[in-house]
C-alpha cells in the first residue's frame, strides 16, 4: 500500500497539552504509513522538539498569494470583526497554495483555531484532498470567555460541519460539537491523549534540586497556563483554608502567563506566599508530579485535562474540578481521583485535607492511577488517530 | 405607463452648507410633481438648507440590516491597506439595496462620487436605474488626497459601467473622458439649479455688520474653510491690496482650516482687515453690498458661489481653476478670472476692481443676465428629461 501524505496543521507549539500531544503524535506515527508534514500557522515559539526528519512550513512566513483579489464573507453581526475576516481569508490563501505545491492526501487540523481556518480554506483546495479537524476544548464554554469568542462561534458553526472527520478528546467536548456546532455523531471520534510512558518514567528519575523536596511537608503540585481558565485563584484560597486547619502544606505551581502578578498579589493577600513556589516554564514536569503528594487541577473547563493522566502515570493522586469536560472522564467518575465542584474553593480544601491526612487513600489513588494511565499509552492512542486518518482516506 | 415613476436623490449628508447640499434644497424645491421623488442619505443630521415639505428623507445608516445579511466583499490584493472603504462601500451600498427593494424605487440620482459609486454597487445586486452625477474635478480630488488612493486605483474606473452620467461642467466631463477613459456618450453636461427668484429677494434682506456703514471696500469670500478652498492666498493678497488701498474682507463659512487662517491674518497684520463671520442661511444679503465676491479655489466642480454671487449682482474675481469658474464667467466676459495659487494676480485683480468703477457697474449689470441661464426651473427640466428617457 502507497503511503498516505499527511499535512498536520497547528497554530503552533507552544507550552501546553495540545503542543505534547502533537509532538507524541510526530514521534510515535508509523513512518512506513505516512509522509508526515508539519504546518504552524504562526512563527512563534516552538517548545517541544520536532522529529529533524518532519518538514515543517510556518506559514505567516510565506508570501501573500499571487491573487488580484480576495472575497471576503461578513456577516452583518460580526461587522467589528472585519479585519480579522480579511486576515483569515489571506492566511486560507496562503494555507491553500501550500495544499497545491504539497498535494497531501489528508490534512489534519489541531485545535478549533486551526481547523477553522482549514475549513476556510478548503474552498481553494482540490476536490479529492480528505480533511480531519480536531476541537481539543469545551469549545462553548471556551469560547463564551474568549474576545474573539462570537467570531469563532460564528466560523465554527458555519464551517466545522463541513469536516470529513473531527477528532476530539473527550465524550463531554463531542456532546458540545453535536449540541452548539452542528456537527453530527457520524462525524466525531473520540480518543484521549496520549501518554509516552517510556519517557514520562525516564523523565521522573530525574532529580529535583529545591530544599522543599528533602523535607517532609505535604506537597501539593498544579500545571497550567496561568490563565483565568485554570481557576488557580480558587486554589490559593483553598490552600490558605488548608493552612488554617493547620496543615502548612505548600504549592509547586507550573507555568506561566497574564495572571501570574495577580496571583502572587493574592498569596501574599492571603499570607501563604511563603508556601508557594512560582516554578514557571518547564521542560520536565513529570520530576515534580512524581515527587508530590497530590497533584490538583482547578480548572473551570478543560477538553481533556492532559496533566491529570501526566500526574496519574507519575504516581501522584490527583484531585480535579468537575469540569464539563475532560477529568470526570479520565478519572472514571471519581475512581482514580477525586472530583469536587468548579470554582468551589471549600469543597477543594476539604477533599486536600482529605488526600493529606490519609496515607492509605493516597497509596489505593497511586497504584490505581498507574494502571488508569495503561489506557493512554501512546502506541495504543496513535493508533486510534492512525484509524481515523486511514478510515477517512479510504472513504 | 400606469404609476408615477419613483425617483430617490443619494446624498451623503444635508447639514453641512456645501454644493451638493445646496444642489439638493433647489433640485427638490423644482422637480415637478410627476415624479415621485424621495431623498436618501447616508448620514444622520439636520439640514442647512430649507427642504419642502411631503418630502420623504431615509437616513441609510439608522436603517438596521438583516442580522442573515452577508457582506462580500472583494478586495484587491494591492490595496489591502485600504480595505476600510471596501467594506465601507458594501455595506453602504447593501443598505440601499434593502431600502429601493423595499420603496420599490425605479431611478436613483446620485449627487458626487461617492454616492455613485454606493449607487453603481446597489445596481449590481438590485434592477435600478442610475443617474450619476459628478459635481466635483475626479482627477483633481483624487490627485489631491493621498489617502484616496483606492477610489483612485480602484474605484474610479468602475464609473466607466455608469450610465449616464451628469457633469456639473463640462470640464469634469473633459477630465472624465480624456484622463478616465469614460465615454462621451455617457456624459452630459448639466450646470447646477440656481433660485434666481428667491436669491434675489434674499439678497435685499438688510445686514447689521458695522463694516456697511463705513465707506470702505469690502471683498467678500464666502466657502468652507477648507484647504482646497485657497483663503490663505486670498489673505496674503489682502495684504499686498492694502499697502496700495484700504480693503476689507468678510469671509462667511465654516471649517477646519478656520484657526490657522485667523493666526495668517494676525501673522500678515491684517487681523483687523477680516472678519470670519462663520457659516450664514443668506450670504446673498452680503453679495448685493460687497465691491466683490473673491474665489480664491484651486479646485471647483462647477461654484455655486459664483453663480449666487452674478445673480446679486455681485462683481466677482476667481481663480481659473480647471473646471467650474471659466464657463460660467464664459473665460472672462462675466467677471475676472486670475490663476490659481498666484496672490500678486489676485492682488492686482482686486486692485483693478477697487479702481474701474466702470468695469464694477457692467459686470453688476451683466451677472444677472448670465445667472438667468442657471435659472433652476430650466435645470431641474433638463434632469427631468434625462430622467423620463432613462426608466
Amino acid at each position: 500500500m502507497r503511503k498516505i501524505k499527511l499535512m498536520i496543521v497547528t497554530h503552533g507549539l507552544p507550552l501546553g497539552g495540545v503542543g505534547r500531544n502533537i509532538t507524541i503524535l510526530l514521534r510515535y506515527l508509523d513512518r512506513s504509513l505516512f509522509d508526515v508534514e508539519l504546518v504552524m500557522i504562526f512563527n512563534r515559539e516552538v517548545f517541544y522538539p520536532i522529529p529533524l526528519e518532519i518538514q515543517t512550513h510556518i506559514l505567516e512566513r510565506n508570501p501573500l498569494p499571487h491573487v488580484d483579489s480576495i472575497r471576503v464573507d461578513i456577516p452583518i453581526q460580526l461587522l467589528g470583526a472585519r479585519e480579522d475576516f480579511i486576515w483569515l481569508e489571506l492566511t486560507a490563501l496562503k494555507l491553500a497554495e501550500l495544499v497545491h505545491q504539497r498535494r497531501p492526501d489528508v490534512v489534519f487540523a489541531r485545535e478549533l483555531f486551526a481547523s477553522t481556518l482549514c475549513l476556510l480554506s478548503r474552498k481553494y483546495w482540490p476536490k479529492e484532498i480528505c480533511f480531519v479537524g480536531s476541537v481539543d476544548n469545551h469549545a462553548s464554554t471556551m469560547l463564551s470567555h474568549a474576545p474573539k469568542g462570537p467570531l469563532y462561534m460564528f466560523l465554527g458553526r458555519e464551517h466545522l460541519q463541513k469536516a470529513d472527520k473531527i477528532v476530539c478528546p473527550s465524550e463531554g467536548v463531542a456532546s458540545d460539537l453535536m449540541h452548539n456546532f452542528k456537527v453530527t455523531q457520524q462525524q466525531i471520534t473520540v480518543i484521549p491523549y496520549p501518554l509516552d510512558l517510556q519517557q514520562i518514567e525516564k523523565l521522573v528519575s530525574e532529580p529535583v534540586d529545591h530544599p522543599w523536596m528533602a523535607e517532609c511537608t505535604p506537597i501539593i503540585t498544579a500545571a497550567g497556563r496561568l490563565a483565568p481558565q485554570k481557576g488557580f485563584d480558587y486554589l490559593l484560597r483553598a490552600l490558605s483554608l488548608v493552612h488554617k486547619q493547620g496543615n502548612l502544606a505548600r504549592l509547586i505551581l507550573l507555568g506561566e502567563g497574564d495572571e501570574h502578578q495577580r496571583l502572587e498579589d493574592l498569596a501574599a493577600e492571603l499570607g501563604i506566599q511563603h508556601c508557594i513556589w512560582f516554578a514557571g516554564k518547564q521542560k520536565n514536569p513529570f520530576k515534580y508530579f512524581a515527587r508530590s503528594t497530590v497533584f490538583v487541577l482547578s480548572s473551570l473547563y478543560e477538553g481533556f485535562g492532559y496533566v491529570i493522566a501526566e500526574a496519574l502515570a507519575c504516581g501522584c493522586p490527583v484531585i480535579a474540578t468537575d469540569c464539563p469536560s475532560g477529568p470526570a472522564e479520565i478519572l472514571g467518575g471519581g475512581r482514580y481521583g477525586l472530583l469536587v465542584p468548579v470554582a468551589d474553593a471549600r469543597a477543594l480544601a476539604e477533599a486536600i485535607t482529605k488526600v493529606l491526612s490519609d496515607p492509605a487513600l493516597r497509596q489505593q489513588l497511586a497504584e490505581q492511577g498507574r494502571q488508569r494511565a495503561q489506557d493512554f499509552e501512546a502506541r495504543k492512542i496513535v493508533n486510534q488517530y492512525v484509524q481515523v486518518i486511514r478510515d477517512t482516506y479510504g472513504t | 405607463m400606469a404609476r408615477k415613476v419613483k425617483m430617490t436623490l443619494l446624498t451623503e449628508t444635508l447639514h453641512v452648507p456645501g454644493g451638493v447640499e445646496r444642489f439638493v434644497s433647489t433640485f427638490l424645491q423644482h422637480v415637478s410633481s410627476h415624479i415621485a421623488v424621495e431623498l436618501t442619505v447616508f448620514h444622520e443630521g439636520q439640514s442647512f438648507y430649507s427642504l419642502p415639505s411631503g418630502i420623504p428623507v431615509f437616513v441609510l445608516n439608522s436603517q438596521p440590516l438583516p442580522p442573515s445579511e452577508k457582506l462580500v466583499v472583494d478586495i484587491p490584493l494591492s490595496l489591502l491597506g485600504e480595505c476600510e472603504s471596501f467594506v465601507w462601500l458594501e455595506l453602504l451600498s447593501s443598505r440601499l439595496t434593502h431600502h429601493l427593494v423595499q420603496r420599490q424605487i425605479d431611478c436613483v440620482l446620485t449627487t458626487n462620487f461617492l454616492t455613485s459609486l454606493v449607487a453603481y454597487k446597489a445596481s449590481l445586486r438590485h434592477k435600478v436605474k442610475v443617474i450619476a452625477r459628478l459635481a466635483s474635478h475626479l482627477s483633481n480630488t483624487l490627485m489631491q488626497n493621498p489617502a484616496h488612493r483606492e477610489f483612485r486605483m480602484f474605484w474610479a474606473p468602475r464609473l466607466r459601467e455608469l450610465n449616464p452620467i451628469v457633469c456639473i461642467s463640462q470640464g469634469i466631463a473633459d477630465d472624465l473622458t480624456t484622463k478616465w477613459g469614460i465615454p462621451h456618450n455617457h456624459l452630459h453636461v448639466i450646470y447646477n439649479p440656481l433660485d434666481v427668484r428667491k436669491i434675489q429677494d434674499l439678497s435685499q434682506e438688510p445686514v447689521t455688520h458695522p463694516w456697511f456703514a463705513a465707506q470702505v471696500p469690502i471683498f467678500l469670500f464666502v466657502g468652507r474653510l477648507v484647504k482646497f478652498k485657497g483663503v490663505d492666498i486670498l489673505l496674503n493678497a489682502l495684504k499686498i491690496a492694502n499697502s496700495e488701498k484700504p480693503a476689507r474682507l468678510l469671509v462667511v463659512g465654516e471649517g477646519e482650516e478656520k484657526g490657522a487662517l485667523q493666526e495668517l491674518a494676525k501673522a500678515l497684520h491684517v487681523e483687523d482687515k477680516v472678519d470670519f463671520i462663520g457659516a450664514t442661511p443668506n450670504p446673498f444679503s452680503y453679495m448685493s453690498k460687497v465691491t466683490a465676491l473673491v474665489l480664491p479655489s484651486l479646485v471647483e466642480g462647477l461654484a455655486n458661489v459664483i453663480l449666487e454671487a452674478l445673480t446679486c449682482g455681485c462683481p466677482v474675481i476667481s481663480t481659473d481653476c480647471l473646471s467650474g469658474p471659466a464657463e460660467i464667467l464664459q473665460g472672462g466676459q462675466y467677471g475676472v478670472l486670475v490663476p490659481p495659487a498666484d496672490e500678486e494676480a489676485l492682488a492686482a485683480a482686486m486692485l483693478k476692481l477697487l479702481q474701474d468703477h466702470e468695469l464694477r457697474t457692467k459686470l453688476a449689470e451683466l451677472g444677472p443676465q448670465r445667472a438667468k441661464d442657471f435659472d433652476a426651473p430650466k435645470i431641474v427640466k433638463q434632469y427631468e428629461q434625462l430622467i423620463m428617457e432613462v426608466v
